[in-house]
């Protein structure tokens, strides 16, 4: 027998253990489109119930914006539904050059190459790019696809304590015998929503000639002046030499992501990144969709600022009414729980008052760092944000957890 | 850190004194085999270090034990790092 009973029993111990230890992750199903306010069915089974979403990558609110459908609409019609080809044989339309030179001119790169996800671009980009002589050195919180194309390369790996400038400046003098230093950072932090120091690691980098990669997956579209992302907001647009973003958060959030920056890495990738290589292309309809969020983002600055308006009045109001909220300046808004069964009894009784977020805890956060990670929209209107606080205000009542600091909550509910 | 009781098969004699005596030999059959085909061989001694831990696993080679151990922490600690989408 091709699937023998004793495997079978593996994996089915294997499942039970991740329920026992609380992990298992059950799909909240959504009856209609992503935004801002939805019907959601949780458990499998029960009524689809109207809820305000915070916990969306939706920054921009373009997921279903209407000039959005209907480019998507035009590119299915004119390009068709998909390619059967991945990029280099016969799967490269005009429109997939075109949102490469987009993105480029937006990013303020020198070249761009799409991939079928940004997962992918991590995944394939070191491995392209870097051998054995070379050093990777990462910010311990990066993202785990980079963790997971820094595995997949030849080159070394090294790491530095989370935005510890000092430390990474140990790190860069030690490797300085190595062929090539790689700074590797996310540029806004998906756990805690802080913005990596590019400034000053753009600084270092150049100091200790080395090169800077960044995944600036939460923060292209919105970071910044004109939403170009992190480099735009720490000055240093023009100065990073490899970025990786994904189209699948506020650039209509369907899927796809991008390797941009110097010229000669980026078409290194063309020729040498498996991912790019060995996957099909992005399909036109996400292609010309994409194209219609650039032109959204570039006429106007109106969505980010409400963006940016927006996560300062959700900020503020969780704090004026009592919550410990982890400070920053991104739309990631953290309020922290610390305790695990906390965060989830939080999450859920948030969720039976009309409000769609989600508890992470250990191991997904450090143990005693369990927190509702809150995702505010541009395209949330006041009214919702004033709704969520009503229901945050009411379960945190009912937990008895407002105006308590992290001492209080982990003396009252433990770590 | 958790390294396994179970330690995996140790070399046999005829390995252990090859290690020692030569450790730069490649076995001429297949290294002819394969540098006809573009590779170049090489046979070296290293460190092998492992670190199991449940269904996890790490395994690094280095030159020097330092060196061996500093790889291993990190590739561990990536296990460990907090991770959300």
């Amino acid at each position: 027998m091709a699937y023998p009973e004793p495997l079978k029993e593996r994996f089915r111990r294997g499942l039970e253990e991740i329920r026992a230890a609380g992990l298992y992750k059950q799909e909240r199903i959504l009856h209609g489109p992503q935004d801002v306010r939805v019907e959601v069915e949780f458990p499998a089974g029960e009524l689809p119930r109207p809820v305000i979403n915070l916990c969306a990558n939706n920054y921009l609110g373009l997921s279903s914006h209407p000039r959005v459908l209907a480019a998507a609409r035009a590119g299915l019609e004119a390009r068709g539904y998909g390619m059967s080809s991945v990029r280099f044989i016969c799967g490269t339309q005009d429109l997939h050059r075109r949102l490469e030179e987009r993105l480029t001119g937006f990013l303020g790169t020198e070249d761009t190459l799409l991939f079928p996800s940004c997962m992918d671009a991590n995944a394939g980009v070191f491995e392209a790019l870097f051998g054995e002589q070379d050093v990777l050195i990462a910010d311990r919180l990066v993202h785990a696809s980079i963790v997971d194309g820094m595995r997949l390369a030849k080159a070394q790996t090294d790491t530095y304590k989370h935005s510890d400038m000092g430390h990474l400046e140990e790190k860069l003098a030690e490797h300085l015998d190595k062929r090539a230093r790689v700074v590797v950072t996310d540029g806004v932090f998906s756990m805690d929503g802080d913005l990596a120091k590019l400034d000053e690691i753009v600084a270092l980098a150049e100091k200790y000639d080395a090169l800077v990669f960044v995944d600036d997956s939460h923060a292209t579209g919105f970071i910044g002046a004109r939403g170009r992302g992190t480099h735009e907001a720490k000055g240093v647009l023009g100065r990073v030499d490899l970025l990786t973003t994904t189209l699948g958060k506020a650039l209509g959030g369907a899927s796809g992501g991008c390797v941009s920056g110097r010229s000669e890495l980026v078409e290194t990738c063309r020729q040498r990144a498996r991912p790019y290589l060995f996957s099909n292309s992005v399909p036109p309809v996400i292609v010309a969709a994409a194209l219609e969020v650039l032109d959204l983002i570039e006429e106007s600055t109106a969505r980010r600022d409400r963006l940016e308006e927006n996560t300062r009045l959700w900020r503020r109001l969780l704090v004026e009414a009592g919550f410990d909220v982890k400070p920053g300046e991104s739309p990631i808004v953290p309020i922290m729980l610390y305790n695990a069964r906390l965060a989830q009894d939080f999450a859920r009784d948030l969720f039976e008052e009309g409000v769609f977020v989600v508890g992470f805890f250990f191991p997904v956060v450090p143990k005693g760092q369990a927190r509702i990670r809150t995702q505010v929209s541009a395209g949330h209107e006041r009214a919702h944000l004033e709704r969520a606080l009503e229901a945050f205000v009411a379960v945190g009542r009912r937990h008895g957890v407002l105006g308590l600091g992290k001492r209080e909550i982990v003396e009252r509910f433990g770590a | 850190m958790y390294v396994r009781e179970t330690a995996p098969p140790a070399p046999s004699t005829d390995d252990l004194d090859a290690l020692v005596a030569e450790p730069g030999a490649v076995w001429p059959e297949i290294a002819r085999e394969l540098e006809a085909r573009g590779w170049q061989v090489r046979a070296r001694r290293v460190w092998a270090l492992e670190a199991h831990r449940e269904g996890e696993c790490e395994e690094v080679l280095a030159v020097s034990r330092d060196q061996a151990y500093e790889r291993l922490r990190e590739l561990a600690r990536a296990h460990d790092a907090p991770h959300v989408p």
